[in-house]
């Protein structure tokens, strides 16, 4: 809330400020804060600020930070505490947090997206703090001077103890504006805040405008080797038998016949106006079913499935997590082979007693369409097997950080498994060329 | 409560009707096909099927029939487990494979074909369809799919008025049960229930949106009725209008319902041998109605007792105001402070968690009207039982 003392001051020339009529008031968004108090500062204007004591008393003994940790925060800082730290994933982020934390001293909300991360963040902040640290979210209602909350949690509550903390830091960042929403922020007088992601999208003005610019980053490849284990990226070239390449040929006919159509008659048209409009036509839906059944042909065919059992029966002691395009796909290779499937469906309970039979070795592999890609705390895992996936990038990134995490003599191998000659070799280098296109398409593979 | 007033003309909503059976029978061929197969196969079956009707209707069907076919069932119960037996390391070998299988055959008593049937019997997209009743109706599913609209629209509502002519005992009664904050008005040869929307209420919204979906499947016992939802849909206010001819699923009876709050403090009060009326009859306080849950007989005057799920500052005056104008001044409201958080009580009230202590609220009767024309504090301070505690009265 803002009021004049004196007539000839307008508080509503401040920027941002909006008259409620409920309160009869002039309001300030709560992230304009720290903006509002330099720019009152700068016209002398006298101000009381019952804010201003978010300070902690709380002592940290963290482990030292590797260089790279070092050169983001001291990036950070440099930018006013204000920013996003692209590491990538099994490289550390949260240390970089903790340390950050630590610094500023100051009351410290961290965002997550999900409750295995909101479990997994206060487990490590309390490891290394002397004070019992809050929770949103999960059935918990806890604030503390440090807080986790999930995105969801954040939602309700930040209007309640926006006011209560000096930094925010916003974990799995690329989030944010979509599952994170910024309302959130708006709602946060935090004038420090960090952005923590593995994947950096594409466009960061919102990422800039609620968090910072990027500070920092790193990719996979700049730090594999060192930081991160070393690993090969193999590609393992899948050819369709005859019946399954004359039937490819057939349904990308059916569906090119209807998206040429499209095209035509919208040549800027999106994928999404395409879907729109050939459901209402009989040679359109015949274009859809036609673009799905080549796509389920191409996420599982006979060559993936002997490929499979060769790269597992390759490494039968080490662990690994099969990544699929579907959970249909998920289900039929967990089937065929008896291994267990971790997709939305599965429930937490049982999604951990997985994941402890993987840490142990009695589950060694696991396989996933989406769930794994990220959010998950995964157990440090040496072979990933790419069965099927999509031409984002920035998943591929996460799929292959799930088997970095360093260890002694480790080298993780990494298998992708692509179907010569269709579609999916562009999905291949589509995403290849978000790690740095490190290794020639037509690497040795199993077939 | 303020009772709203629109500019814009009801809106009457499309439901399913007679006209939409010839294409609800087609996505029924789809189903009956699909028998067997997992549900991800038949939603992607019936999203292609040509049904010439947008994907919304398509998904709505889907939902009703899932309510139709059920859950998981029996079989599902031991999914887990199955998968517990079975899912390790890879079976790499054919050998590997049945014999793990076979031995979890063993372990349940059951053949190896039908553990791997188990694997994913209590997966919501991979089951598969199972029709052991047969084919359902396409009426029944085209009112399924109306119910579970209506419920939508009243789960966003702002506020609702609901208009019944004949047996609104049973409405009021969920109402009371459910803890909605409605004011229920006689009009003419109808009863008006005007009920608060989850919208309205600015907390615990999703609870009291599902607690106010319960009248909608109600209204299959009238023959009239007419329901107005003023409510907030893809980002806009609106104003439906639904009234019958409307397809609805009959009305189930459930033969085992919890007891209520008031029917377990009925119970406890008389183990205090209070003489205890259970639902006495409607009071009338100007065009309002108001339904007390009990009354009781304590020192040789009557008592009536309403428990109120749902409350806010203003409905808690504004009945007490109703009740005061109906001259009944001795009333007691039992409030649930788990969905009041924050509130000052007046003195009238008890604040109750889970269930209403009989002995607080038999003090409250004794200590708050000493003389009904001065109502003093209880002499235990705050009247609020359970551990939730809330500010102290500034009166």
């Amino acid at each position: 809330m803002l009021e004049a003392e004196h007539e000839a001051e307008q508080p509503g020339d401040v920027p941002s400020a909006a008259w409620d009529t409920e309160l009869r008031g002039w309001r300030v968004p709560a992230d304009q804060y720290t903006a509002l108090l330099a720019l009152l500062a700068e016209a002398n204007v006298r101000v009381s600020d019952e804010l201003r004591n978010r300070d902690t008393c709380l002592t940290w003994a963290l482990p030292a930070l590797r260089w790279y940790q070092n050169t983001a925060l001291a990036q950070w800082r440099a930018a006013n505490a204000r920013g996003v730290v692209a590491l990538p994933t099994g490289s550390g982020k949260t240390l970089v947090a903790l340390a950050a934390i630590a610094q500023l001293g100051v009351a410290t909300l961290c965002l997550v997206p999900t409750r295995v991360l909101l479990d997994q963040w206060a487990r490590a902040l309390a490891a290394y703090s002397s004070q019992p640290i809050g929770r949103l979210g999960d059935g918990d209602h806890v604030v503390a001077p440090i807080t986790v909350a999930t995105y969801a949690s954040a939602i309700s509550w930040a209007p309640r103890i926006g006011d209560r903390f000096g930094l925010v830091i916003v974990d799995e960042a690329h989030h944010v504006g979509a599952w994170c929403p910024t309302e959130i922020f708006e709602m946060l007088v935090a004038p420090a805040r960090l952005g923590l992601t593995a994947t950096p999208p594409g466009d960061t003005g919102v990422l800039a405008r609620h968090l910072g610019p990027v500070v920092y980053g790193l990719s996979v490849d700049d730090l594999a080797g060192t930081a991160l284990a070393a690993y090969e990226l193999v590609t393992v070239p899948i050819t369709l038998d005859d019946d399954e390449r004359r039937r490819y040929r057939e349904l990308r006919r059916r569906f090119a016949a209807g998206y040429s159509a499209f095209q035509r008659k919208t040549p800027q048209g999106a994928w999404n106006e395409f879907v729109r409009d050939a459901s209402q036509t009989i040679q359109g839906r015949a274009a859809l079913t036609a673009w799905r059944d080549y796509r389920a042909l191409l996420a599982y065919p006979a060559g993936k499935r002997s490929a499979l059992r060769e790269l597992l029966a390759r490494h039968p002691d080490l662990r690994t997590l099969v990544f699929t395009a579907d959970n249909a796909t998920a289900y039929a290779i967990a089937r065929e082979l008896l291994v267990m499937p971790i997709t939305y469906e599965i429930r937490r309970a049982e999604r951990n007693q997985a994941l402890d039979g993987f840490r142990s070795g009695a589950r060694p592999v696991l396989v996933s369409s989406q769930v794994l890609d990220e959010g998950f705390d995964v157990p440090d895992a040496d072979v990933a097997i790419v069965v099927g996936g999509t031409s984002s990038a920035r998943r591929h990134a996460q799929r292959i950080g799930r088997v970095l995490r360093p260890r002694d003599g480790k080298r993780a191998v990494v298998y992708e498994l692509a179907v010569s000659e269709t579609t999916e070799i562009s999905y291949v280098e589509r995403r290849r060329a978000g790690l740095g296109d490190r290794a020639p398409l037509a690497a040795g593979g199993a077939s | 409560m303020i009772t709203m007033g629109y500019d814009e003309p009801a809106r009457v909503p499309r439901l399913y009707d007679a006209r939409d059976l010839p294409w609800i029978a087609k996505l029924l061929d789809v189903v009956e096909q699909s028998a067997g197969e997992p549900w991800r196969v038949l939603v992607e079956r019936v999203e292609h099927a040509a049904l010439h009707v947008h994907a919304s209707h398509r998904a709505a069907m889907l939902g009703a029939l899932r309510r139709v076919l059920g859950g998981a069932g029996q079989r599902a119960r031991i999914a887990r487990q199955v998968r517990a037996l079975v899912l390790g390391a890879p079976a790499l070998e054919p050998s590997d494979r049945e014999a793990r299988l076979a031995r979890a055959a063993e372990s349940l008593g059951t053949t190896a074909e039908d553990v791997e049937s188990l694997l994913w019997v209590d997966l919501a997209m991979e089951r598969p369809i199972a029709l052991p009743a047969g084919r359902p109706a396409e009426a029944e599913l085209a009112a399924l799919a109306n119910l579970e609209k209506i419920q939508r629209w009243v789960r966003r509502a702002h506020d609702l008025q609901l208009r019944v002519w004949d047996r609104a005992n049973e409405l009021v009664r969920t109402v009371a049960r459910y803890g909605l904050i409605a004011q229920i008005k006689r009009e003419d040869q109808a009863t008006l229930l005007d009920v608060i929307g989850p919208l309205a209420l600015f907390h615990a919204t999703i609870v009291y949106g599902r607690a106010l979906a319960v009248l909608v499947p109600l209204l299959a016992d009238h023959a009239r009725f007419e329901l107005d939802i003023h409510c907030r849909l893809g980002g806009d206010d609106v104003r439906l209008k639904v009234a019958p001819p409307v397809l609805l699923p009959p009305v189930v009876v459930s033969a085992r319902r919890p007891p209520s709050i008031a029917e377990r403090l009925a119970r406890e009060l008389a183990e205090r041998g209070i003489v205890v009326e259970h639902e006495p009859p409607p009071i009338a306080s100007g065009a309002h109605l108001l339904f007390p849950n009990l009354a009781v007989e304590r020192e040789g005057a009557r008592w009536f007792i309403e428990v109120l799920g749902f409350s806010t500052k203003e409905s808690l005056a504004t009945k007490l105001e109703r009740y005061r104008q109906a001259g009944i001044a001795r009333i007691a409201l039992c409030v649930d402070l788990a969905t009041a958080p924050g509130q000052e009580l007046p003195p009238q009230v008890c604040g109750f968690t889970k269930h209403v202590n009989a002995d607080e609220l038999l003090a409250l009767m004794s200590m708050a009207y000493p003389d009904l024309d001065s109502p003093v504090r209880s002499p235990h301070g705050d009247r609020r039982s359970g551990a939730r505690r809330g500010p102290p009265s500034s009166n």
